[in-house]
């Protein structure tokens, strides 16, 4: 006998075609709710997200069939609950799919019937596993909401109402699977190894009973699919449309590059004032956020207690624009979904001030650590930017102790109100002297790197220090290297990341015209914000040059042996720790040659901190936040030092010119009794240089 | 117009299936009818101002009905359940049962007892958040 299966058993023929009807009312408003979401987006300013469609559906593969961003080490327990739900949804999906195909095109069209013999008993197989998966993710999801309650996660009704829901499915499927093996007696029965046992146990039952008790069941549950369906459009369960179409449609371009608004002095409005000042892709964004939480993680605002937090800031948009005609994905409710309602509710906000606050937009150190971690690639750091670009342009408010900061931009290239007279000063404690391109160029000479110092390499007494390892270093190696000196100015990131664009771009024109003057091919720089600046905006501006990092080309030069290294004082009895500037890492990927120079160093032993890598904790000093004053009680900088001192680490390493200032300032603040020293990678390299005899100390 | 008609159409067709047997078609009634309800419920909600009977299906949908259908349908499943149970307690005679697949059965049966039951419980704490919310 060949195993099979009668498709639409004991169903009479009027609940055959009254399924179908009915089937079409879930379907229309599915599509409805999610027609309401597509019209609000095309309400955004234009954006081409359509290029290379081939790598993206290859990449959205990746992250939906192999959980790409979903399953990290991190984060594990959520990873494999999203993979059990995915798993046993699609399977269950698939073999739905796979019985209509059976019914209503192989056979009747041509006769062929597949669902049977070995492929049918695999089909069960496969089919009771996937509902137990499902199960599984079920519990654990449910298990998280209600045990675990990670601080990062709030459950609303809609959360638990989704998860029984799916429950009630699969139990439902597999009653009737048991309802229909009890009546028809297949001997291949106990491969659906789930139904089976309960099938038996049905079998005491008269068949009048069990034929009655199937059809009510497989109503209920057609019916409980139906509503699923439905209700999908209005809750967290419309995330398999949008996250995958966010996913799809991501951002391509580095993402340490903040785009520059073009035709700035004819663009009509600056920065985000409107959902419609967003683009139609940031506004489908928000609508893909599924309150996850996973952005709270490592976001130090939300980890230090201040008003920002990168979820509520996204739902807070999603809400606002389900005010204005969209649909919001879930129960609306305070206490849950909190970000939704926490500045108020109604279409006729103002987006500042009436659905973000000024607070919030302030806070940010745009560090990238919600980007990093969000599993559907929304972006929020451009659109904090777009706000702040909107306060600062068009509204003219801002914290008031940025205002020198612009001043002095503006006026002097640099926040510290120095004159660019004073730039070069450093090179003065140099035993070598350090050449400047107008020398060099006036000579006829090239030179193998420009040296970008950065403001605070130049102006702070501290990070003169670095600057002036890092020369001591390029001159012990025999690069032909030079500075700008004078003709150097901000590369533009603070008023950028500060929202001032006009002055970010004029900053950024200046340097890139001064560049481009000397032919200048390769810059190194010991700034992360330098680094990325001009590796990944200045070509936006018709700035293209090989931009490298100190901490590689330190790796570079001990590795090709042009440096090498003797015993380093600060490392002769200590443990080092290494803070992975979050423009460096995150945005760059920068994360094996900092460790790599460190690791050459004799006697050091690198020690990391639990939060490190790609799960870096920012130092609080990026996005403007080094010039602007923390809110809160809780500083950035000292919970980050206090993960450092808690390693037992006597050095503090780094890499970028604001997590120095950050760290020396945290470390001062810190009351451990034993305060570790705060050092850049050039400074531990130099310390331990052994010099040929015509390169001296400084 | 053109989906209520391609409603009508796709009724048309599968009822003509149906009654002659010709299963050929139900597949072409099928896409009709999904044809129409996409159509339908995409250009609603792309128009600016929806039609009134959409939002609200949407609303009620959403927020009250969605609760009510979940609870209301899980009953014949609860019933089944519970009877898988009973059967399979009473059954002592029947040849073809070996006690290991009654205590499996039992044991299943309850498994997932309890899984709606929790499901049930938790159900009815969310409907009550969601009531005092609302
Ligand atoms: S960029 Fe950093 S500070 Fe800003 S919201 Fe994201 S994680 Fe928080
Ligand atoms: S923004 Fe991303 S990470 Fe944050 S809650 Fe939404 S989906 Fe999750």
């Amino acid at each position: 006998m060949n195993p099979a299966r009668e498709i639409l058993f004991n169903i009479d023929p009027v609940s055959a075609v009254a399924i179908y009807i009915l089937m079409t009312l879930p379907v229309a408003l599915l599509a409805y709710g999610l027609a309401r979401r597509v019209r609000r987006w095309r309400m955004g300013a234009p954006e081409n997200r359509f290029e290379r469609m081939g790598a993206r559906l290859w990449y959205l593969l990746r992250m939906t069939v192999l959980h790409g961003r979903i399953v990290r080490q991190r984060n594990l327990y959520g990873g494999l609950m999203h993979a059990c739900l995915f798993g046993g949804f699609v399977t269950l999906l698939a073999g739905t799919t796979i019985v209509m195909i059976e019914a209503d095109v192989a056979v009747p069209l041509f006769g062929w019937s597949f669902l049977r013999g070995d492929f049918y008993i695999g089909f069960k197989l496969a089919l009771n596993a996937a509902g137990l998966l499902l199960l599984a993710g079920i519990a654990m999801a449910l298990y998280r909401r209600i045990v675990m309650k990670p601080a990062t996660q709030e459950s609303s009704p809609d959360d638990v109402l989704i998860l029984v829901w799916l429950a009630v499915l699969v139990v439902q499927g597999y009653v009737l699977q048991a309802l229909r093996l009890s009546l028809t007696h297949d001997p291949w029965a106990a491969w659906s190894f789930v139904s089976y046992p309960l099938a038996l146990a049905l079998r005491s039952i008269a068949p009048e009973v069990l034929s009655q008790m199937h059809q009510f069941t497989w109503w209920s549950h057609a019916l409980v699919a139906f509503g699923l369906i439905g209700y999908a459009a209005y809750s967290k369960l419309v995330h398999p449309f949008t996250a995958m179409a966010n996913v799809l449609l991501r951002r391509l371009k580095p993402r340490g590059a903040l785009d520059a608004i073009e035709n700035l002095d004819t663009a009509e409005v600056i920065g985000a004032s409107k959902l419609e000042h967003f683009s139609w892709a940031q506004l489908m964004s928000v609508d893909a956020c599924m309150h996850c939480g996973r952005c709270l993680e490592f976001c130090p605002t939300f980890n230090t207690g201040k008003a920002l937090r990168p979820r509520d800031l996204i739902l807070s948009l999603a809400g606002y624009q389900a005010d204005q005609g969209g649909v919001f994905s879930g129960v609306l409710g305070e206490g849950a979904n909190a970000g939704r309602f926490k500045n108020g509710r109604g279409a006729d906000r103002q987006l500042i001030g009436g659905v973000v606050s000024k607070q919030e937009i302030w806070d940010c150190t745009t560090c990238g650590a919600c980007m990093e971690q969000c599993p559907v690639h929304i972006e929020h750091v451009p659109m904090i930017v777009s706000l702040r670009r909107n306060l600062v342009t068009e509204q003219n408010s801002f914290p008031p102790e940025v205002q020198p900061i612009f001043n002095s931009l503006e006026r002097l290239g640099n926040p510290y109100q120095s004159v660019p007279m004073e730039r070069a000063a450093w090179t003065k404690k140099m035993a070598t002297p350090v050449a400047e391109m107008k020398d060099v160029a006036a000579n006829g000479e090239t030179v193998d790197y420009l040296f970008f110092v950065g403001c605070v390499g130049s102006f702070v007494s501290r990070n003169q220090k670095i600057t002036i390892a890092l020369a001591r270093i390029l001159q012990a190696a025999g690069l032909k290297f030079a500075i700008l000196g004078k003709e150097e100015s901000c590369n533009g990131d603070p008023a950028r990341r500060l929202g001032h664009e006009f002055l970010a771009q004029q900053l950024a024109m200046k340097t890139i015209e001064r560049m481009n003057h000397y032919n200048i091919k390769k810059v190194v720089t010991s700034c992360a914000h330098c680094f990325n600046a001009i590796k990944n905006e200045y070509p936006q501006l018709g700035g293209n040059y090989e931009v490298i990092h100190h901490s590689q080309l330190i790796e570079e030069l001990i590795a090709s042996k042009k440096i090498s290294l003797g015993e380093g004082a600060a490392l002769k009895n200590g443990k080092v720790t290494y803070h992975d500037p979050c423009y460096l890492g995150r945005y760059n990927q920068v994360y094996d040659e900092p460790r790599g120079v460190l690791g050459r160093l004799k006697g050091a032993e690198v020690v990391e901190m639990p939060r490190n890598r790609a799960q870096s904790f920012c130092c609080g000093g990026g996005g403007g936040q080094a010039f602007m004053k923390e809110q809160g009680a809780q500083r950035i900088n000292v919970t980050r030092v206090k993960e450092a001192i808690a390693t037992g680490a006597e050095v503090i390493a780094t890499s970028c010119a604001f997590c120095m200032g950050m760290f020396e300032d945290g470390v001062g603040a810190s009351d451990a009794a034993k305060k570790p020293r705060v050092l850049d990678l050039a400074e531990l390299v130099a310390e331990a240089l052994q010099e040929p005899a015509d390169v001296k100390r400084s | 117009m053109v989906c209520p008609i391609l409603l009508a159409v796709g009724f048309a067709i599968l009822l003509v299936s149906e009654s002659t047997g010709l299963a050929a078609l139900r597949i072409v009634a099928v896409g009709v009818l999904l044809a129409g309800a996409i159509g339908g419920g995409v250009r609603a909600g792309l128009a600016s101002e929806p039609p009134a009977l959409f939002n609200a299906l949407a609303a009620r949908f959403t927020h009250t009905l969605a609760r009510v259908t979940i609870l209301v349908l899980l009953l014949p499943t609860a019933l089944s359940l519970l009877l898988a149970l009973i059967g399979a307690l009473l059954r002592t005679d029947y040849a073809q049962i070996s006690a290991f697949w009654m205590m499996l059965g039992a044991v299943i049966a309850l498994t997932l007892l309890a899984v709606l039951a929790a499901a049930l419980t938790l159900a009815g704490r969310a409907l009550r958040v969601a009531e005092k919310i609302l």
